[in-house]
C-alpha cells in the first residue's frame, strides 16, 4: 500500500537524484543530499533501519502486533516520520510511530529513538531486549545505544554497535553494517 | 553433374576422396558442433554467472541504495574491476536515475536499465538488469554489462584446436584410405582389366589372383569360377554345335533352315540330294525359289510351309498330294513339316523337314489293297495275337458275329464262344503254338444278339519273315444256313419219299377200289338181287367210298389229290363250312370267329380247303380235354408277305398244347397223339398247303394251347373260275345208242375187267391193253372203229402221257379220256394242248365211266 505522501517523498528524492544524475553521470557519483534536511534523512534512515534488522518473536506482543518506532524525548522528526511510515509494512508488520513519555512498555516498542535531552544511558538500561536503540551523536554508542547518527562531511551517516544489538537479541543485516561508517562488534 | 563425375572417377581416387571427404566433414561437423555447443554453453554460463553476480551485487548494494550511500555503493561496484570482462556495473535509483557505478576504462557509459529483469545480449556484450527490491518495494536497479570477448576468445581457441585435430585426422585418413584403396581398388582394377580382356579376346583361360579374404576376394573367386564355367560351357557349346551339325548332316530326312525372311541359312546333304541342287547354290537364296511344290492333281502351286510358319508362328504340315519339283524338273511326292525356331518368344527363323514318300506311298497302296481284300471277303477273317487277343476284325466278321471291329479289338475270341465251348480257344491256341499249320473244325458260336450260328472255322498261324509266330488268323464261314438247308432237304426228302410211298399206295389202292367199287356197282344193277344181298352190296359200296376218301387223303398228303382250282374267298369258305364244323366239334367247345371281310381270293381247290379247315378245326377242338370248356378261335386276315400279299388263316385253341417233341412230329404221316386217329389229318393239311404254294406254322405252349397259322398266296387272277379241261365241241346227246369200240388202257386187271363189264353192259364193245405200248398198238389196229379211249396215266413200259401223244399222232380225232387217281387240274395242266377229251377220277363207279364215255363218244 503506497500512500500519497510516501510517493511524494520518494518522488522528491528521486527528482533530486535525477538532477544529480543529469548533471554528473560520471564514474564516481556524489549524491548531493543537501537539499533534504537532516531530519528528513534521519527519519528516512530510521525507517529504513527497520528493514535491515531482525527482531525475535519475543520482541512482539503478538504475531500481528505492529512494528513500533517509538520516539523518546525530543522528537526532531515531527510529522515526517509519521508520513514516512504511513501505510508501510516491514516484515509483514505494520509500522507505527509512537511517542513515549516514559519508559517504554515492554514489547511495545521495537525501535526507540532516544532524543538528546534525556539521560540516555540510564534510560536505555531499562529497556528490555528486542529494542533497537537509535540516537544522535557518536557518544550514543558509548551510552549503550546501538545505532548512532553522525554527520560525515555533510552527509548523514551512522555508526553501529553491533555488540549491543546482539545483546538485545537483535540481528543486524550485514548489508546495513556495510553501509555504516563504523561498526563496533 | 557433379554426382556423375563422382561415379565415373576411378575407384582409387574415389575411395580417397570419399574417405577424406567423410573425415573432413565429420570432423568439421563435430568441431562446429562442439564449438557452437561450447559457446552456447559458455554464453549460458556467463549469463548465469552474470545473473548471480547481479543478484549478489544488487543485494549488497541494497543498503547503500536505501541509505543513499553512493560511496559504499561505488566501492561495492568497483570491486568488480577484478573482472577484466566487466564493462560496466551501474546502480540506479527507483526513478531510474543513476546512483553509483563502475565503468571499465575505455567505457563511456553505463548500460541502461532494461524493462524487464534478466539478461539480454547486445552487440559484443551481455547485460544483466536487475531490480533491487527491499521489503517488496523496488528501490532501484542494477545493470551489469559483460564483455563477450571472452566468448570469442574461447571460440577461437576451440576453432584452433579443431583445425589442428582436423589436420591430423586428414593425414591419418589419407594414410588409411591409401591402404584401403590398395586393398580394394587394386583387385577391382585387376578384375576390370581381366574382364575387359576376356570379353575382347574371348580367352576364357584367364584367371585373376586373389590377395584378400574379404568380399573383393570372394568376388575374385566368383569371377574365376565364372570364367571356368564359361570356359567349360564354351566347350560344351562347341561340342553341341558340332554334334548338331553332324546330326543334321547325317539325318535321313531333308532339313533346311531359313532366317525370318525366308532366306536359306542351312541345308543338309539329303535336302540337296532331293532338290537336286548343290549346297553352294542354296545358301542365301529364297526358299520359294528352291523348294517348289505343287498339288499332285491340279498342278497348282501350294503355299510354301515356311511362309505359313513365318506368318502364323506355329508348326505347319503339308497338305496331302503335294509334289516337289526338283531343280532338274523331276517330281517327288513328299511329306514335310515346318516349325518356327523361337527363343524367348522371339522368332529367329524356320526349320523345314521333308522326305521322299514314294516308297511309303507304294507300300501304303499295297497294304491298303490287301486290307481291302480282307475287308471285302465275305467270310469272317479275324487276326489275333498268339494269346488270342483280337487285333483285326473284317466286315465279314462283323456280319457274321454282329460285333463291330471297335467292340472286338483288344478282346478275346472267347466272347463269341458259347459257354460250353470255351475250352476250344485253349485247344486251338495250343495246337497253333505246337506248330500245327492249320486247324479245321465245325463248331457253334454266339452272335452279339445271343443267337447261335454254326460255322466252319479254319485257324492258321501268322508268322513273320523269321518264322516266329506273331499272330493267329481265323477264317470262319457261316454254315448255319447250309446245315439248315441240308436238314430241310433231308426232311423234304423224307416227306417226299413218304409222299411217293403214300402216292404209290394210294394209286394201287385206288385201282383196287375201282375194282371193288366198280364190281359192287355193277352187282347193284342186277335187279334180281335179294334185299339182303342188295344191302350187303350197298354196304360194300359205302365202305369202298370211305376207303376212297382215305385214299384221297393220302393222295392229298402226297400232294397229288384231285385238284379243282378256283378263286376262293377264305372267309366265305369258312362260313360255308361252318355247319359242318359245328357238327364235328363237341358242344363244350366255344367257337369264335374273326373273319376279315373283303378278303382277296386265293387260288385253291374248294374241297381241299374244306378238308384243311375241317382238319385244323377238329384237331383244335380235340385238343381241349373232354368236358372242359375251351375256345377255338378261327381268324382270317390279309397280310403282307414275300413275294406278295397273303391270306392268313389262323386256328387258335385253349387246349392242352404240345411239347417240343410232339410239335416236331405233328405233320409226320401216321403220327398221332389220339387213340382214335390215323395220324393223317395234319399231314394232309401240310400236303394241301404245299400243293397250294402256301406255308404253315405252329406254335404251342404246353398246357395253354396251340395256334396253327396257314399262309396262302393271294390269287394272281390267272385261274379262271372253272377249270376248262373239257374237250371241245361236246354236244350232249341223249338218245344216241351206245355203240362203238372203246379202248381201255390200264395196267390193273381189275380196272380193265370192271370197265369192260360196264361198257359192254352199256352196249359198247371193248378192247383192252395192259400198258401204254400195247395201248398204242391196239389204237393203231382199231383206229378206224374206235369210239374213244380210256387211258390210265401211270403205266409201265409206256406212260399214259407218251401213249396219248402217240395215239394223237396216229389219229387225232379220236377222243381220249384220261383216268387217274391223281388230281384233275394237274392232269389237265400237264396235258394242255395235247387234246384230252376228258378226265375220269379213280376210283370210279360204272355210272361215272359211262357218263364220261357217252359225253365224248358222241362227238366221234
Amino acid at each position: 500500500m503506497t500512500s500519497d505522501s510516501h510517493t511524494r517523498a520518494l518522488r522528491r528524492i528521486g527528482t533530486l537524484l535525477l538532477l544529480v544524475a543529469y548533471v554528473c553521470p560520471c564514474a564516481s557519483a556524489e549524491a548531493a543530499a543537501e537539499i533534504r534536511t537532516e531530519a528528513e534523512v534521519k527519519a528516512a534512515f530510521l525507517f529504513n533501519f527497520t528493514k535491515f534488522v531482525t527482531w525475535p518473536p519475543s520482541a512482539f506482543e503478538a504475531s500481528n502486533s505492529p512494528l513500533s518506532i517509538c520516539i523518546l524525548g525530543d522528537d526532531p522528526f515531527g510529522k515526517m516520520l509519521d508520513q514516512l511510515v504511513d501505510g508501510e509494512a516491514v516484515g509483514g508488520r505494520k509500522v507505527v510511530v509512537d511517542r513515549l513519555h516514559g519508559e517504554p512498555v515492554p514489547k511495545a516498542c521495537q525501535v526507540v529513538f532516544v532524543g538528546k535531552t534525556e539521560r540516555r544511558a540510564a534510560v536505555m538500561e531499562k529497556f528490555g531486549p528486542g529494542v533497537l536503540t537509535v540516537g544522535d551523536g557518536a557518544d550514543f554508542l558509548r551510552d549503550g545505544g546501538m545505532i548512532a547518527f553522525v554527520l560525515d562531511r555533510g552527509h548523514v551517516r551512522f555508526d553501529i554497535n553491533q555488540r549491543a544489538a546482539s545483546q538485545s537479541d537483535l540481528s543486524l543485516s550485514a548489508r546495513l553494517l556495510n553501509v555504516a561508517r563504523s561498526v563496533q562488534r | 553433374m557433379a554426382m556423375l563425375s563422382l561415379r565415373d572417377m576411378p575407384i582409387r581416387r574415389q575411395i580417397l576422396a570419399v574417405t577424406l571427404l567423410v573425415a573432413v566433414l565429420a570432423l568439421l561437423i563435430a568441431g562446429a558442433a562442439v564449438i557452437v555447443t561450447e559457446s552456447f554453453l559458455f554464453r549460458a554460463s556467463m549469463q548465469r554467472e552474470l545473473e548471480a553476480l547481479a543478484e549478489i551485487v544488487g543485494d549488497n548494494s541494497t543498503a547503500a541504495l536505501q541509505f543513499d550511500d553512493a560511496g559504499v555503493a561505488t566501492d561495492t561496484l568497483n570491486a568488480l574491476r577484478a573482472r577484466p570482462h566487466m564493462v560496466s556495473a551501474c546502480l540506479y535509483t527507483s526513478d531510474g536515475s543513476f546512483f553509483a557505478g563502475y565503468l571499465r576504462p575505455g567505457t563511456s557509459e553505463c548500460a541502461p536499465v532494461s524493462a524487464r529483469d534478466g539478461v539480454h545480449a547486445t552487440a559484443g556484450a551481455i547485460t544483466a538488469s536487475r531490480s533491487i527490491i527491499l521489503e517488496n518495494r523496488k528501490i532501484g536497479a542494477l545493470t551489469l554489462r559483460y564483455d563477450t570477448g571472452e566468448l570469442a576468445e574461447r571460440t577461437r581457441m576451440y576453432g584452433a584446436i579443431v583445425i589442428g585435430i582436423l589436420a591430423v585426422s586428414i593425414l591419418i585418413a589419407f594414410v588409411l584410405a591409401s591402404q584401403l584403396r590398395n586393398s580394394i581398388a587394386g583387385p577391382i582394377a585387376r578384375l576390370a582389366t581381366a574382364a575387359g580382356s576376356v570379353s575382347q579376346r574371348g580367352d576364357y583361360t584367364l584367371r585373376v589372383a586373389k590377395d584378400s579374404g574379404h568380399e573383393v576376394g570372394a568376388l575374385v573367386d566368383a569371377f574365376n569360377g565364372m570364367l571356368a564355367a564359361v570356359q567349360s560351357r564354351e566347350r560344351e557349346l562347341r561340342d553341341a554345335r558340332n554334334s548338331l551339325q553332324t546330326t543334321l548332316i547325317s539325318i535321313g530326312d531333308a532339313v533346311i533352315s531359313t532366317d525370318t525372311e525366308g532366306l536359306i541359312v542351312f541345308a543338309n546333304p539329303v535336302a540337296c540330294a532331293l532338290l537336286r541342287c548343290p549346297v553352294a547354290d542354296m545358301h542365301g537364296r529364297q526358299i520359294d525359289s528352291v523348294f517348289r511344290i505343287v498339288n499332285e492333281f491340279s498342278r497348282t502351286p501350294v503355299e510354301n510351309p515356311v511362309r505359313k510358319v513365318l506368318r502364323e508362328r506355329a508348326i505347319a504340315g503339308l497338305e496331302n498330294h503335294t509334289i516337289l519339283i526338283a531343280a532338274d524338273g523331276s517330281e517327288i511326292p513328299i511329306d514335310d513339316s515346318a516349325a518356327p525356331i523361337q527363343q524367348d518368344g522371339q522368332l529367329l527363323g524356320v526349320v523345314l523337314v521333308f522326305r521322299d514318300v514314294t516308297e511309303r506311298r507304294r507300300a501304303q497302296r499295297d497294304s491298303a489293297y490287301l486290307a481291302a481284300i480282307v475287308q471285302s471277303f465275305d467270310d469272317a477273317i479275324v487276326g489275333t495275337s498268339p494269346e488270342g487277343v483280337v487285333q483285326t476284325w473284317n466286315d465279314g466278321a462283323q456280319r457274321l458275329f454282329g460285333y463291330s471291329a471297335g467292340e472286338m479289338i483288344g478282346r478275346s475270341m472267347r466272347v463269341v464262344m458259347p459257354a460250353g465251348r470255351q475250352q476250344e480257344e485253349d485247344t486251338i491256341l495250343q495246337s497253333i503254338l505246337a506248330g500245327k499249320p492249320v486247324v479245321h473244325l465245325e463248331t457253334v458260336r454266339l452272335r452279339k444278339d445271343g443267337s447261335s450260328i454254326e460255322i466252319s472255322l479254319t485257324v492258321s498261324p501268322i508268322r513273320d519273315k523269321s518264322g516266329r509266330l506273331v499272330g493267329v488268323s481265323r477264317v470262319a464261314h457261316d454254315i448255319t444256313e447250309q446245315k439248315r438247308q441240308a436238314e430241310q432237304m433231308r426232311q423234304t426228302q423224307k416227306l417226299e419219299s413218304l409222299g411217293v410211298l403214300a402216292g404209290g399206295i394210294a394209286h394201287d389202292f385206288n385201282n383196287l377200289l375201282t375194282g371193288i367199287l366198280g364190281n359192287a356197282s355193277l352187282a347193284m344193277e342186277d335187279t334180281q338181287l335179294h334185299s339182303a344181298t342188295r344191302e350187303a352190296i350197298a354196304a360194300v359200296i359205302e365202305a369202298s367210298d370211305r376207303a376212297a376218301q382215305l385214299a384221297q387223303q393220302m393222295l392229298a398228303y402226297s400232294g397229288k389229290g384231285r385238284f379243282v382250282v378256283e378263286d376262293i374267298d377264305f372267309s366265305a369258305r369258312v362260313r360255308h363250312t361252318l355247319p359242318l364244323i359245328r357238327s364235328a366239334v363237341p358242344p363244350a367247345v366255344e367257337l369264335k370267329l374273326d373273319l376279315a371281310a373283303g378278303l382277296p381270293p386265293v387260288e385253291a381247290d374248294p374241297a381241299q380247303m374244306q378238308q384243311l379247315l375241317m382238319n385244323l378245326i377238329i384237331n383244335a377242338a380235340e385238343s381241349i380235354p373232354e368236358g372242359k370248356h375251351g375256345v377255338v378261335e378261327i381268324a382270317t386276315r390279309l397280310v403282307d408277305g414275300v413275294p406278295g400279299p397273303q391270306i392268313l388263316f389262323e386256328v387258335r385253341d385253349t387246349g392242352s398244347g404240345m411239347s417240343e417233341e410232339t410239335k416236331a412230329r405233328i405233320f409226320d404221316p401216321f403220327f398221332t397223339t389220339k387213340f382214335t386217329g390215323r395220324g393223317l389229318g395234319l399231314s394232309a393239311v401240310m400236303g394241301i398247303v404245299r400243293g397250294h404254294n402256301g406255308s404253315i406254322a405252329v406254335s404251342s405252349t404246353l398246357g395253354q394251347g396251340t395256334v396253327f397259322r396257314v399262309l396262302l398266296p393271294v390269287s394272281a387272277g390267272r385261274m379262271p373260275k372253272q377249270a376248262e379241261a373239257k374237250a371241245p365241241a361236246v354236244t350232249p346227246t341223249n338218245g344216241n345208242p351206245a355203240t362203238g369200240l372203246v379202248l381201255v388202257v390200264d395196267d390193273e386187271p381189275v380196272v380193265r375187267k370192271i370197265a369192260t363189264i360196264a361198257l359192254e353192259r352199256a352196249g359198247y364193245s371193248v378192247a383192252v391193253a395192259e400198258d401204254g405200248a400195247r395201248g398204242v398198238e391196239a389204237f393203231r389196229r382199231e383206229a378206224g372203229r374206235l369210239r374213244c379211249v380210256i387211258l390210265d396215266l401211270t403205266m409201265p413200259v409206256m406212260s399214259g402221257e407218251e401213249a396219248l401223244t402217240q395215239m394223237k399222232s396216229i389219229r387225232a380225232e379220236i377222243p381220249i379220256i384220261l383216268s387217274s387217281g391223281f388230281n384233275e387240274a394237274q392232269a389237265v395242266r400237264q396235258f394242255e394242248g395235247k387234246g384230252l377229251a376228258g378226265f375220269l377220277q379213280k376210283p370210279y363207279k360204272a355210272a361215272a365211266l359211262l357218263t364220261a364215255v357217252r359225253k365224248v363218244a358222241n362227238g366221234a
